[in-house]
């Protein structure tokens, strides 16, 4: 029954992907990548939380709870809240400047304000560079869910079978399909997480008090440390959460700036899952069932409390979540390189330059996921020193300071390299993320670099930065 | 909360003045509440609702977060200008 209800909602996924390319049959560039900024409120919002909520938030908060205890929640949620209100006040500009600059990618913002070829390749490559473990870690965790599901196919299958669905979606309609499989994945997402959610905690009262124990999840605490890598990284990523190149490339499918907006105030109240998250990992550590890993906690709990016909339905939404995370990076990934870092291409030969990328991406992430390679789970863990890099380069553009573009560069680079090489070289920082260090400095470098070496004066996107110049131009005519 | 007088340019309309309390209720509460807030919540013992005081104190944000943004929404942006496709 359960392999019955997974197979038809992964149907029903694909029907959903070709019903979103009627009427657009014939797409360019722009259509294809950005749905040509048609995309209204609902579609805008799923989109963006389906592709916030991925299977790493559904197997990996639970896994993550299950393991560190609070000193994972605090910075986990914390980031994820505040990020929304940082959006609220600069995804409407980073619209804007989309709007103004006609881009499909964040390089576009780039290469269209300063006018610089190299600070183009540079945040195309830093972007390309940081999205790349994406793929494996969604193959991963389907892997993860599909395995702890008990079916007899090898896993080469199943990663080939989900490659080619990921790769089918986006080739029919561009990031349409993603869009419109969002609303099922989410729905599908939410049930799964809140049946399993009150099962565990209406399991949990027939266990016996392990609270004295130390197998409470309660107990465990942070240290002094870990509160300071918290209080580092929820403001590292609340900015990198808005900067990212798939969260940009989103903002760019919305029909207006108020749409944009408006969509962030309702997000927050997505999160409402995670308290029967929060439920799934506490009845998993407090029963002490056996798990091979702890991503194992969300599958092994919804496997051993639900009936047979919800676990496939819990298995479908999480396939879906990675699958539909997957298709949005792969539509971020493959316009940077057809579109940014080959130039010259013609609008058809970009659409199709992208989807060989894709293809390309795909194939690299199953190869990848297959090894379990241990220097993807590291480049995972960068993923946000990379991405939140572009930040200094995002806000001189909104607020269009006179750059210089190899500062920009030189800080981007700067603030990647320190980055990185605090966290391999196990640099003790007091619990400070090394990526808010290098954000730090790269702030500084573009900064000093370009008080040094001053570039043209550009029109701030910004508005209120705009009332200054407007005074300043009233004062210079009285 | 008074607003200052509302400048458009002639690009699209954009409103150029807006005020300063919209950043401190819309990002300033919700970071202070949620970010500096967690060294003091880490140190309160005891549960809420059966979770640790701490993240039952982030899920209340959840809530709390989303109406800081409708306060800002409401009181001020709702009237503000577009500029749409």
């Amino acid at each position: 029954m359960a392999t019955v209800t997974f197979c038809l909602v992964i149907l029903l996924s694909l029907a959903i992907a070709l019903y979103s390319r009627r009427g657009h049959h014939h797409q360019g560039t722009r259509d294809f990548f950005v749905a040509s900024g048609q995309f209204g409120g609902v579609l805008l919002f799923f989109l963006a939380v389906g592709e916030t909520y991925s299977i790493g938030s559904v197997l990996g908060f639970p896994a993550g709870t299950f393991s560190h205890g609070t000193a994972f929640v605090i910075w986990f949620l914390s980031y994820i809240v505040l990020a929304y209100p940082v959006g609220y006040f600069l995804n409407p500009w980073i619209w804007q400047a989309g709007r103004d600059h006609n881009a499909i990618t964040m390089a576009d913002l780039f290469r269209h304000h300063f006018g610089s070829r190299a600070v183009e390749i540079a945040m195309t490559l830093n972007a390309i560079l940081f999205l790349i473990p994406f793929g494996d870690l969604q193959f991963t965790g389907l892997l993860a869910v599909l395995q702890g599901f008990g079916w007899p196919v090898p896993t080469i299958v199943i990663t080939t079978v989900a490659a080619v669905t990921a790769f089918f979606w986006v080739a029919l309609s561009g990031i349409r399909a993603p869009a419109y499989v969002s609303i099922l994945k989410d729905v599908m997402m939410i049930v799964a997480v809140v049946a399993a959610g009150i099962a565990a905690l209406l399991a949990s009262g027939h266990l016996p008090d392990v609270r004295q124990a130390g197998q409470d999840i309660a107990r465990i605490r942070p240290t002094g440390r870990e509160e300071a890598f918290a209080m580092s990284t929820v403001v590292l990523q609340a900015v990198g959460f808005c900067v990212a190149p798939q969260t940009i490339a989103f903002l760019f499918t919305g029909r207006s700036r108020r749409i944009v907006r408006r969509n962030q105030i309702l997000m927050p109240l997505y999160m409402l899952m995670f308290p029967f998250l929060y439920w799934v990992a506490d009845y998993a550590r407090r029963s002490g069932m056996p798990l091979h890993a702890p991503n194992d906690a969300f599958m092994a709990v919804s496997l051993a409390l639900l009936p047979g016909w919800v676990d496939g339905l819990v298995a479908a939404a999480c396939a879906l979540s990675a699958l539909v995370v997957l298709a949005g990076i792969c539509l971020a990934i493959g316009p940077l390189v057809s579109h940014n870092l080959l130039h010259g291409l013609s609008d058809r030969q970009q659409r199709y330059g992208a989807q060989i990328v894709i293809a390309v991406y795909l194939l690299f992430s199953i190869v990848s996921a297959a090894h379990a390679s241990g220097l993807m789970i590291k480049f995972n863990t960068m993923y946000y020193f990379g991405v939140t890099q572009a930040a200094p380069g995002i806000f001189a553009i909104l607020m269009a300071r006179a750059i210089s573009p190899a500062a920009l560069v030189a800080g981007l680079v700067a603030g990647d390299l320190l980055s990185v090489g605090l966290y391999l070289g196990d640099a003790d920082l007091g619990g400070i993320n090394p990526g808010l260090v290098g954000l730090v400095a790269n702030a500084a470098i573009l900064w000093g670099g370009s008080r040094l070496l001053p570039n043209r004066k550009l029109v701030p996107i910004l508005p209120f930065l705009r009332r200054d110049e407007a005074q300043a131009s009233a004062g210079g005519r009285s | 909360m008074t607003e200052g007088p509302q400048h458009t340019d002639a690009r699209g309309g954009r409103n150029v003045h807006a005020p300063v309390w919209r950043i401190l209720v819309g990002v300033g509460i919700p970071f202070v509440a949620v970010d500096l807030a967690l060294p003091v919540l880490d140190r309160v013992d005891g549960t809420v609702l059966g979770f640790p005081t701490v993240v039952f104190w982030l899920f209340v944000w959840f809530i709390l977060t989303s109406v800081c943004l409708s306060a800002v929404w409401f009181l001020h942006d709702r009237r503000q200008a577009d500029e749409a496709a």
